[in-house]
């Protein structure tokens, strides 16, 4: 656990849970390039695509880095949710039974719904982000209701809420025959493809809540100390129950997407895409002490894993070596991480 | 924080998500729906009246099922490549595996790549690790490198149908080898016999059991949902209930996977004192109600399963299981059909291989499938 013997106000320093960081930090505020190069990931992301763009066939082409963001949206989106639970010292590992459960309902709905395709897509978007968004307040209240650790209760509903997907599925794949629902996956605006759109929105969404609403603030105070933030005023719970809500959110968002990109609610997909979305928000950074982290960090943490994935399939690299891989190239990213931030760790 | 500012975020994303797609919904609208056409069922009851409903919903099930359909139509009708390649031309294909978490996708893998050398062509296996999106992205990322065909065995029968769109619009023709899907057109497909074998070694059992009534039949099925599974438990138990002298007591699924299925043995055979036989709906759910049984020290329950593993001819020669089906993997035939196709030479829509059913009387001349 991180502590701090000074008392964080909310607010003054994003990275409060340490001395020296958060000197380090003014120092270099209003420095971007400098604040940019502080974060590991770009490192780290620099280096993969060079070390790619050299010995991976095709790996610059438009095509196929229009193809990269594409499939890293839905774990990017996702971890926008789970960058904020993370921040607040939580864990939700229920995003992948989340995305299962409201694709399948998505799904199920679709393949009921009498409206005409564009109504029905509308539709099916809002029942998506207000189920995804009901089974994150699920985790909020046995948090902060039932008082169940962050790690328990999700991995209870990671359980559960899989046991519904498949309830109602009856465990079959839910096919769906709806064009318009199927765009939000595979559909491109111009040059660019929908979910990339929805993922920038998504950074957006974020990065407001995290940087320009009192919530952020509130989000980083509980976190960096929790026990200093209820006594400076700040309803713990509430931030919490926020917290947990938006994660649930985010999966649905995420959830739309693979939904729509695989044209069919899948109750028994998703499984270890809790760790993804994890393995993305710490590559990027964030502690998981909570307090201390960034959405840009997410996103860049995301980048990476998803190119380090693509370029060793361009580059015909044996699945298993890829799976080592993709291990060392995590714990490099933090060890990177945490050396450009001239830290000593604990 | 007040509720509403939560709610902010909600109504923004909604919007330009239903915006999003509301723009974007001209664009390459052409998805097409999977065509699953049941035919109408006639059903077979055998004289047995007392399972007609369950022989119909079980033959209902099966008329919908890729794999009773592919068995239906093995060899029948043909496809030919508009733009055959040369002779001489390298070929490089692209075999996207569901998964290589089972000896058998092992097995797979290796037949593709021994195939491919024979015939001097290139073969790239790229592992989904049984997840159905990370095939999608895959497959996307092989037909953008570019590829001259794409060769699957699909980690489900629904999801990849948008990605093979694409692949069609690249001109590239993709192939299914074991394991297919519905509602595309592949170039050709070797498929995996699940119905075949399943009938084969439920006819087996009802002659094993000639003569004696009311035996009772614990079935440990595959994945849930899945439609190998389905066509396996289906096929096995028609020859059963038609011929009335069996009661099926208990199913439960065992995920094709060994420790699940001594779980899902170990129930059963704790609710159902009386069962005189196990059905695994694979080899490794076989030897999972083998282990249940020796640990619960219980004796006189046969035990029979499907795909003809290693394990599993050790357990026919040591008499603790009855019989299996070889289940022969189809990726080193594939491979050579794809060549064929790609060279201009007809190749068949359908192909289901023969089985063949392994007991104690026969196991000698046997060879283990994998």
């Amino acid at each position: 656990m991180t502590t701090t013997s000074t008392t964080p106000t909310p607010g003054s320093s994003k990275r409060s849970a340490s001395h020296s960081s958060s000197a380090r930090t003014r120092f270099v505020d209003g420095n971007a390039i400098k604040q940019l190069a502080q974060l590991g990931p770009v490192v780290a992301l620099i280096l993969l695509v060079a070390f790619f763009s050299i010995q991976a066939p095709n790996f610059i082409s438009t095509n196929n880095l229009t193809n990269v963001l594409q499939q890293v949206s839905i774990t990017a989106i996702a971890a926008v949710g789970a960058t904020v639970v993370i921040l607040v010292a939580g864990i939700d590992l229920s995003v992948g039974s989340i995305v299962a459960l409201t694709g399948s309902i998505a799904a199920l709905y679709l393949q009921h719904a009498t409206l005409s395709t564009g109504m029905a897509t509308g539709a099916a978007v809002v029942i998506t982000l207000i189920a995804a968004t009901g089974c994150g307040l699920l985790n909020g209240v046995l948090v902060t209701v039932a008082k169940v650790p962050a790690f328990i209760a999700t991995l209870a509903t990671l359980t559960a809420l899989r046991g519904v997907a498949l309830l109602i599925t009856d465990s079959y794949p839910i096919s769906i025959n709806n064009s318009a629902f199927t765009q939000i996956g595979i559909g491109k605006v111009g040059p660019i493809p929908v979910p990339v759109m929805i993922m920038a929105v998504t950074f957006g969404i974020g990065y407001v809540i995290l940087h320009r609403l009192k919530i952020g603030r509130r989000i980083y105070a509980v976190g960096g100390n929790t026990e200093a933030a209820r006594l400076s005023g700040i309803q713990v719970s509430r931030v919490l129950m926020f917290a947990f809500m938006f994660a649930g959110f985010c999966a649905g968002v995420a959830s739309l997407i693979l939904t729509a990109k695989l044209s069919s609610g899948q109750p028994a997909g998703g499984v270890g895409f809790e760790l993804d979305v994890i393995a993305a928000v710490v590559v990027g950074g964030t502690s998981l002490f909570g307090g201390r982290g960034r959405l840009a960090g997410t996103f860049l943490g995301a980048l990476v894993i998803a190119v380090l994935g693509n370029g060793l399939t361009l580059m015909n690299v044996p699945f298993y070596w890829q799976q080592i891989v993709t291990g060392a190239v995590v714990v490099g990213a933090v060890v990177l991480d945490r050396v450009t931030r001239g830290e000593t760790g604990q | 924080m007040k509720k509403t500012r939560a709610l902010i975020p909600a109504i923004a994303c909604a919007a330009t998500l239903v915006a999003g797609t509301a723009c974007s919904s001209n664009v390459d609208n052409n998805a097409q729906g999977a065509e699953t056409s049941v035919a109408n069922v006639v059903v077979d009851d055998g004289g047995c009246a007392k399972n007609h409903d369950q022989i119909a919903a079980i033959q209902t099930k099966l008329a919908g099922n890729l794999y009773g359909i592919a068995a239906a139509n093995s060899d029948q009708g043909s496809n030919n490549n508009p733009n055959p390649m040369n002779a001489d031309d390298p070929i490089k294909i692209t075999f996207s595996i569901e998964g290589l978490s089972h000896p058998f996708l092992v097995k797979q893998k290796q037949l593709a790549e021994e195939a491919a050398r024979k015939l001097g062509v290139e073969v790239n296996v790229i592992s989904a690790n049984d997840d159905v999106n990370q095939q999608f992205n895959d497959i996307q990322t092989a037909v953008a490198q570019g590829t001259d065909a794409l060769m699957m065995m699909p980690a489900n029968t629904e999801g990849l149908n948008a990605v093979l769109k694409q692949a069609d619009n690249a001109g590239v023709p993709y192939f299914f080898t074991q394991k297919g899907m519905l509602g595309v057109k592949p170039a050709s497909q070797v498929l995996a016999p699940y119905t075949t074998e399943g009938q084969m070694l439920g006819d087996w059992v009802v002659d094993h059991y000639a003569g004696q009534q009311d035996v009772k039949v614990a079935v440990i099925s595959g994945i849930p949902g899945d439609a190998s599974s389905d066509a396996r438990v289906g096929a096995f138990m028609l020859p059963l209930l038609r011929a009335c002298t069996f009661d099926i007591v208990a199913e439960q699924p065992g995920n094709y996977r060994r420790a699940d299925s001594e779980k899902a043995a170990q129930n059963m055979l704790a609710a159902n004192p009386g069962v005189n036989l196990v059905f695994g709906a694979n080899d490794e759910a076989a030897l999972g109600a083998v282990a249940a049984l020796q640990s619960s020290g219980r004796s006189g329950v046969d035990v029979v399963g499907l795909d003809g593993e290693t394990d599993m001819f050790t357990a026919v020669n040591n008499g603790q299981t009855l019989a299996t089906a070889i289940h022969k993997p189809t990726a080193g035939i594939l491979v050579e059909e794809i060549v064929k196709y790609l060279r201009g030479e007809e190749v068949p829509q359908f192909k289901v291989l023969d089985e063949d059913l392994v007991t104690k009387d026969n196991i000698a001349t046997m060879q283990p499938a994998f």
